[in-house]
């Protein structure tokens, strides 16, 4: 085990026990997790974030087009 | 019904995983899909604080961030691949055009 994985375990384990000593600090409110239906996440997506998802869009088409440019076969 | 806690503990541990996984392998599709365990970390913390708190808002910002991480793995795999025709590795010791 080099020295740069002793370091990064170090970092990791003192991660963890940061996030979860906090959460065990936390006191959290009353509440259980409730089921949100699918109709719902739906009505919002296109509702509330019509504008996101649109772009959202964008960024999937143009992610593509950049992996097939990046990956295409060079023509000799 | 489970409480909050067992959730974002696990996405701590998802997290921790994926960092762990991020900083110490010299493999990039390894190195990549441990970024993704981190992605999936925080989409848990997410969804489960949007069904704590009973809004939506979480699980739709859940659904972005999983059509944000698609885009960030076709981009990424496509510069591993170039890598590999260009270098002929993807062994991240080797791969230092980018450092100063």
């Amino acid at each position: 085990m080099n020295r740069h994985t002793i370091a990064s375990i170090i970092a990791v384990a003192g991660l963890l026990v940061i996030v979860l000593g906090s959460l065990l600090v936390v006191n959290w409110h009353a509440g259980d997790i409730s089921q949100i239906g699918t109709e719902k996440v739906g009505n919002a997506v296109f509702d509330d974030y019509g504008f996101t998802f649109l772009v959202i869009g964008l960024v999937m088409f143009t992610a593509m087009l950049g992996g097939v440019f990046l990956a295409k076969e060079d023509e000799k | 019904m489970i409480p909050i806690e067992y959730f974002l503990a696990l996405s701590a541990i998802l997290f921790a995983l994926g960092a762990y996984g991020a900083l110490t392998r010299r493999n990039t599709i390894v190195v990549l899909m441990s970024i993704e365990i981190m992605l999936n970390a925080a989409n848990i913390n997410f969804v489960a604080f949007s069904s704590f708190f009973n809004d939506v808002s979480g699980q739709v910002f859940a659904l972005f961030s999983i059509a944000v991480a698609a885009a960030e793995v076709a981009v990424g795999l496509a510069i591993l691949l170039n890598l590999l025709k260009t270098r002929e590795t993807i062994d991240l010791e080797e791969i230092n055009i980018l450092r100063w």
